[in-house]
């Protein structure tokens, strides 16, 4: 008894003064924190999203955290226990559209300014391709950096909406004939891609090739009468052109008739609103597109090869009220852009369409009929302004046909190129209604053969002979390195019509798309 | 057994005239106790040379006979001959000679047993009409036989109150009658309803059956119940020739030429390069067709002078067991070639506001067709004995045209073209088509007096009729011409080549029982019957699309014909996804109960009622998924009628009727289908599943007056009320778009009044008659127009007026004239027949005042025929002799009347169509036993 007395005091002894050491070495360091990650890696694919939970000790208290990542975005949110020794936080984080091992950096800093960094690993795979079956869609959304794969037609049903977020593909594997799918839009169709991850329509890409220009494989975009709203931004479709037959729903709602080839898109409602801008409608076997009835804007989109013996790049019909502008067209078998209100609808019968600030290159070759327009075509009962477009060595120029509403058209300031006789011969068509000289026309730019050449960035135009483009066969695509663009000293600048009175904008899912002004340039693109 | 008496007045008469040169005269009137005129009976004077064929009047002259005695024969065919003898006293004496027939009772007995007199007579004829119980009019075989007419097509519009539509050859196709369009008539043979070889619809092509099988045309324009209810306009009854009394051979061969081929070359194409069947139909539907698996010959033409036309006709007929069974084989066989040359304007609608027809392209086509006829037919009756007797019909009918259709296209819409400087946009298109047609229809038929007061008859039929339209093939080329130099020439894209084929099928059963019980009196009846019949269709259309690879082949460099172009197939499974790819059906069920009542002698009523049970509907093959892919429509119609003749005397009737009847909607019209949709231009057709039947009353009124057998005079007039007449008409469908669809648009009526005037003097006949007709019937239509008419800045609006119009295809004013002349003696026949139609709508624009009319025609037709010896005949006939143009016209002046085109001279309407046939040349000889 008395030996533990003995040893308790003396176990005070000691511990006393080491008390007292302790509390008096008040300056001394605590140590630095600890933060661990409830998911040391991070396993994901392009653009999906990850939340990791941290766990952070700090016993010289808790002050910040932060994230950065040498890849993907990554935030930092719900922190708790600021100002304590323990703490947590979520990590959230979107994977990059590339694959690869990427890393999350965190850094924990303590009431000591301790700085504690902590890496999280990221591991970026490859995305497996989402096969979408035949029929009605029902997917609201198609998720960015995904390939889609069709497998059979597709449908957006009636009263329902797709939303297509950038960097989609959607891949319509079709062999040319009649059973080859499309995408039937019955209800409302927005495809939003973004000017570096555009949505592309197309087909594999074993089959992107010269031979299949004008093979016209799949079926296109088939927007029927009950498609309300229909917005293209960046969005590509290819390839398009297969003929339409039994089970196509365009062809069950007499879109087209059977053995007609489809269209890379056709929009039949005479209600509905289609935007349709810095998309590209290319390689079709006949029109690019179609727009028969409706509101519409269609500005700053690219048409490549559309047509293999005939066909339009832009071809609108019926009712339509819109904009045209800003387009650039190469190579399309017929007209670039054209308007009439054949096949009309009883409240919207008149088709009223302001084109300007527009380019076609090399257009109307390949027609088998003669004098049927090369450039731009306004047709029956057609009316509108015609301004401020550029025609390079296309069959025939603006071509008005006399049962236009020649009155109520407004046209000139055009630049016409050519490097043939038989070209500047249809500056003014012959198979038309204008003169030179009529309406507005004496503003256009325009001389003999091989004069008034704009002068784009990087495009030969001298030298052209239209027996080149005349054969689909021998086309290839349309090189890389091009630009359109036009040179400082070219004669297409300063010699547009602006001021304009424009159509209204139109509203679309909250966003307004409003027609761009008209510029002081000819052409789409002015210089660089 | 009916024993007949003729007399044959003789009074003589002496005459106190001047001592001439004259030689006495014979004459009188071979009249039956009718007074009906004997027609080609003969009188003859013994041992001498004069003779004489009794005139059309009834009346006959000797002269010339010496002075002193003379036996004079009076003889005619199924009679015992008469001699009488005149003593001739002076030169200038006139004799009248009275004689009496009396019937060979030999011949009679078979006459009755056969149940028919003097098969093909105009007599019979105009006794049918006479006697009938519903206005009708009746063309005899004789009077065919003696016409410029070749089919039954051409027969019918010698009929007052029928016009006709022709098809490109110009060749008559359809009747109208009084106005009422194809649609609102049926046509039968035998009193059987055949099936259409129609691909859509149910009317019959009447150029399809030669005239020459045909004993009698009947054309019945009121219905009794006994009558199948579904006309409006009315029935086209063909009496196929039956066997007569004795042993009748008939034959007659005809060689002829067309002018249109002395001034220009026939186009031809090899027909035996033509597929019947598509890749589709023979490897299956997911076959790729290769452009091997087409024929490229059809489309190589050749340019030749065409063969004479070739016509022949034979019938034998007898009666074996004692005239118990009677055997009539006929078969005809014409092979004729036939030609248009025609101008088109296509027209578009200014949609500024004026709607005047804008021309669009001028059109220069020739037609060149080869037309092949095959019919044949036995016609057979057995009397098991004097009560019960059994007749069998069977025929076949089958018509093949073979068609280049050539065209020259020249783009009006621009101002390039100019006729005076010869600038134009040109294309070129060369169709050639093969339309296969056949009917057959096979009839047993059972008459039994079941007792003194009870008749039955029935009929078991089976008919078909199919119609092929094998490799429909276009060649499409584009030119151009500047200066009248003509541009290089390249092969268009999108050039269809299509097949169809349709097979209808019929069974039907008819049964009637006649009652005649003694309390209802001798001239009496009450009969009760019914008919059932199963109808069902098919139709198949296929259709492939080519296109040049490579694009660009030009004429001269790269090709020189149509085999040399190479080509490529657009659709390779074929596109059998049309609506026209569909079965109907059609089962009707029908009875009825009629009673002929003679009250007061003079009054004679037919009436009843009928009550007609339809089912009609469709099944498509490749329905698309927003249709109903079959459909039936079961409605039940009675019809009520009533007719009433009343004899003024023996030589007037006055006959009133009232009927109702239906129209049914076309097999195809009730179709779900949508066509010509593909936002090109012209408006697309859609069909109406909602489709009702139209129902009409009708009224007519008829005063008859025949001063003899030969001569009549019929005045008549007529009242419809169509409800729910089935028109086309511009509509806008579901979305708002503007098509073309079949509707029920309110109610039609026409009236009208009928002349019919028949009257011979010995030798000179004249038949006239003339029908005005009158109808109405108000539709939407499509007007563009400013939306503030005020302000030509203001939007373009589509307006949807009515308009108020005649009925399609009615001539207010429709004529014909006959003039004949006939000598028997020398065995003469002259004809020269006149059609005038009125002008008549052809076809019904969508859009406001632009329906196409056809411009009022008048056409000559002339026959001649010559005896030479007792069996032969000599004939000529000429068919449209003044060469009448057919044209058609739009009731505005078109957009541009300062600008110069071919044919446009009015001020007050635009041309749209001139079509010349040129005239037909044919020669025969006719052989009758």
């Amino acid at each position: 008894m008395k030996q533990l007395k003995l040893f308790t005091l003396a176990l005070l002894t000691i511990s006393l003064p080491a008390y007292f050491w302790s509390c008096s070495s008040d300056e001394a360091t605590p140590p630095a924190p600890q933060v661990t990650s409830d998911k040391p890696t991070l396993n994901l694919v392009p653009y999906q999203d990850d939340v990791a939970t941290l766990t952070i000790v700090a016993p010289a208290t808790f002050e910040s955290i932060t994230a950065v990542a040498d890849n993907g975005v990554v935030t930092v949110s719900d922190i708790t226990g600021t100002g304590t020794k323990t703490a947590t936080a979520k990590l959230n984080y979107t994977a990059p559209d590339i694959t690869g091992n990427f890393k999350i950096t965190v850094t924990i800093t303590d009431k000591a300014n301790q700085i504690t960094t902590e890496d999280v690993n990221v591991a970026v795979t490859a995305k497996a391709p989402v096969t979408l079956g035949a029929g009605n869609i029902t997917l609201a959304k198609l998720e960015k950096g995904t390939t889609y794969i069709a497998a059979g037609g597709l449908v957006i049903p009636e009263g329902s909406t797709l939303t297509i977020e950038e960097d989609v593909t959607v891949i319509f594997d079709g062999d040319g004939t009649a059973t080859a799918p499309e995408l039937t839009v019955k209800g409302k169709l927005y495809s939003y891609g973004t000017a570096q991850k555009p949505v592309k329509f197309t087909i594999p890409v074993a089959k992107r090739i010269k031979a299949n220009i004008f093979a016209g494989l799949w079926g296109g975009i088939q927007a029927t009468d009950k498609a309300t709203e229909v917005v293209l931004l960046y969005t590509h479709i290819e390839y398009a052109g297969a003929p339409a037959g039994p089970g196509n729903p365009s062809v069950d709602n007499g879109m087209y008739e059977d053995g007609a080839a489809r269209y890379g898109l056709l929009i039949t409602n005479p209600e509905g609103k289609f935007v349709m801008q810095h998309s590209r409608i290319a390689y079709t076997s006949d029109d690019g597109m179609r727009v028969v009835g409706g509101t519409v804007l269609i500005t700053n989109n690219i048409y490549e090869l559309n047509g293999r013996t005939g066909g339009e790049s832009v071809n609108i019909k019926s009712g339509v009220k819109g904009t045209v502008a800003y387009n650039f067209a190469y190579r399309s078998a017929t007209n670039a852009y054209k308007w009439s209100n054949a096949s009309g609808f009883a409240a919207t019968p008149q088709t009223d369409v302001d084109a300007y600030n527009n380019t076609a290159v090399e257009c109307g070759w390949r027609q088998t009929k003669s004098g049927r327009g090369g450039s731009l075509n306004i047709e029956k009962a057609g009316r509108g302004q015609c301004y401020n477009n550029l025609s390079v060595n296309c069959r025939f120029g603006v071509r008005v046909v006399s049962d236009a509403d020649i009155d109520n058209l407004t046209l000139g300031y055009s630049l016409y190129f050519g490097t043939e006789q038989v070209m500047v011969d249809e500056f003014y068509p012959t198979a038309g209604a204008i003169v030179k000289g009529d309406k507005e026309t004496n503003m256009d730019v325009v001389g003999l053969v091989g004069e008034k050449d704009p002068k784009f960035e990087a495009y030969t135009l001298t030298g052209f002979v239209s027996a080149d483009v005349k054969d689909p066969a021998v086309l290839d695509f349309m090189p890389a390195s091009v630009d359109f663009h036009v040179k400082s000293d070219s004669p297409a600048l300063a010699k547009g019509k602006t001021g304009l009175t424009l159509k209204p904008a139109i509203v679309i899912d909250g966003k307004t798309y409003s027609a761009p002004v008209a510029s002081n340039f000819i052409g789409a693109f002015g210089t660089k | 057994m009916r024993k007949r008496f003729y007399t044959l007045f003789l009074v003589i008469l002496f005459s106190s005239a001047t001592g001439s040169l004259m030689a006495a005269i014979v004459k009188g009137k071979l009249l039956d106790e009718n007074k009906d005129p004997m027609i080609g009976a003969h009188v003859i004077v013994k041992g001498g040379k004069q003779y004489c064929i009794v005139g059309l009047d009834g009346s006959f002259s000797i002269s010339g006979l010496p002075v002193g005695s003379h036996m004079v024969t009076a003889s005619f065919v199924g009679y015992l001959a008469q001699e009488k003898e005149v003593t001739i006293t002076s030169n200038d004496q006139i004799v009248v000679l009275e004689f009496s027939l009396e019937q060979d009772q030999k011949m009679l007995n078979e006459v009755v047993v056969l149940g028919s007199v003097e098969g093909g007579s105009e007599l019979e004829a105009r006794n049918s009409e006479r006697n009938s119980s519903t206005v009708m009019n009746v063309i005899s075989a004789r009077a065919i036989e003696i016409s410029p007419d070749i089919t039954v097509a051409n027969v019918v519009q010698r009929v007052s109150g029928v016009s006709l539509v022709r098809n490109s050859n110009g060749d008559p196709q359809y009747a109208i009658i009084r106005g009422m369009d194809k649609r609102y008539n049926y046509t039968l043979v035998n009193g059987i309803k055949i099936p259409s070889p129609d691909e859509k619809n149910r009317y019959i092509p009447l150029d399809i059956f030669p005239a020459s099988l045909l004993e009698r045309l009947e054309v019945s324009k009121t219905l009794t119940p006994d009558m199948e209810g579904d006309a409006v306009g009315g029935v086209v009854n063909m009496i196929m020739k039956n066997a007569a009394g004795q042993l009748t051979v008939k034959g007659d061969v005809q060689v002829g030429y067309n002018q249109i081929f002395i001034n220009r070359e026939f186009l031809k194409f090899d027909k035996k390069a033509v597929d019947y069947q598509t890749p589709y139909d023979k490897y299956g539907p997911i076959y790729q067709a290769q452009i091997t698996d087409f024929s490229k010959k059809n489309l190589d033409i050749t340019s030749v002078k065409p063969l004479p036309d070739i016509l022949g006709s034979v019938s034998y007929g007898n009666r074996f067991f004692k005239g118990k069974l009677g055997v009539l084989v006929a078969g005809s066989f014409q092979n004729s070639y036939r030609g248009t040359n025609s101008t088109w304007f296509k027209v578009a609608i200014d949609t500024k506001g004026s709607n005047a027809p804008s021309l669009d392209e001028l059109q220069e086509r020739t037609y060149s067709t080869q037309q092949e006829r095959y019919a044949f037919h036995i016609k057979s009756d057995y009397a098991l004995n004097q009560r019960n007797k059994i007749k069998l019909y069977i025929g076949n009918y089958a018509l093949k045209n073979s068609q280049t259709r050539d065209m020259m296209v020249s783009q009006l819409d621009a101002r390039y073209y100019s006729a005076e400087d010869g600038n134009a946009i040109l294309s070129f298109k060369t169709r050639t088509q093969i339309v296969q047609q056949n009917i057959f229809n096979t009839t047993l038929q059972g008459d039994h007096q079941l007792a003194s007061f009870i008749k039955m008859n029935w009929s078991a039929v089976y008919s078909n009729a199919t119609n092929k339209q094998p490799d429909n093939a276009q060649f499409e080329t584009n030119g151009s011409l500047t200066n009248f130099e003509q541009g290089p020439v390249t092969v268009e894209r999108y050039m269809p080549r299509s097949w169809q084929s349709s097979t209808e099928q019929d069974y039907a059963g008819y049964l009637n029982l006649i009652m005649k019980p003694d309390f209802l009196g001798p001239q009496n009846e009450i009969s009760f019957g019914g008919m059932y019949r199963k109808k069902d269709r098919e139709n198949f259309y296929n259709k492939y699309s080519f296109d040049p690879a490579p694009p660009t082949q030009t004429k001269g460099v790269d090709w020189n014909t149509f085999s040399d172009v190479t080509l490529i197939v657009i659709n390779p499974q074929g596109s059998v996804y049309d609506a026209l790819n569909y079965d109907a059906h059609e089962n009707v069920l029908d009875y009825y109960v009629q009673g002929k009542f003679q009250l007061f002698q003079k009054v004679n009523v037919v009436g009843g009622f009928r009550v007609e049970n339809t089912d009609q509907g469709y099944t498509l093959r490749f329905p698309p998924s927003n249709v109903e892919p079959s459909l039936s429509q079961i409605y039940t119609d009675i019809l009520p009628s009533v007719s009433v003749k009343y004899k003024l005397n023996d030589q007037m009737n006055i006959r009133s009727s009232y009927f109702k009847s239906i129209s049914r909607p076309g097999y195809f019209e009730i179709v779900p289908y949508r066509r010509g949709g593909d936002q090109t231009d012209g408006l697309p057709e859609i069909g109406n599943p909602e489709l009702k039947h139209a129902r009409a009353h009708n009224v007519d009124l008829r005063w008859e007056y025949f001063p003899s057998n030969f001569d009549q005079i019929l005045i008549g007039a007529f009242y419809k009320k169509i409800l729910d007449p089935i028109e086309y008409a511009s509509v806008f469908d579901a979305t708002g778009s503007s098509v073309i669809q079949p509707g029920n648009y309110g109610t039609a009526y026409n009236w009208g009044i009928e002349l019919d005037y028949t009257k011979y003097f010995n030798k000179f006949g004249v038949k006239a008659n003339y029908t005005f007709t009158n109808s109405t019937i108000t539709t939407t239509k499509t007007l563009w127009a400013r939306e503030d008419p005020n302000d030509q800045s203001s939007t373009l609006i589509q307006l949807t007026p009515n308009q108020t119009r005649p009925l399609q295809g009615q001539a207010k004013h429709i004529g014909n004239l006959v003039l004949l002349y006939k000598d028997q003696k020398s065995g003469t026949n002259l004809q020269l027949a006149f059609v005038y139609t009125g002008e008549r709508i052809e076809s019904i624009s969508p859009y406001l005042d632009n329906d196409s009319w056809v411009k009022p025609i008048l056409q000559l037709d002339f026959s001649a025929e010559q005896r030479i010896s007792k069996h032969f005949e000599l004939f000529a006939k000429i068919q449209n002799l003044l060469n009448s143009p057919y044209e058609v016209i739009i009731k505005k002046q078109h957009l541009l009347p300062e600008k110069e085109y071919k044919l446009q001279t009015s001020y007050s309407s635009t041309l749209i169509r001139r079509d010349e046939y040129y005239q037909s040349y044919r020669l025969g000889v006719r052989y009758t036993l």
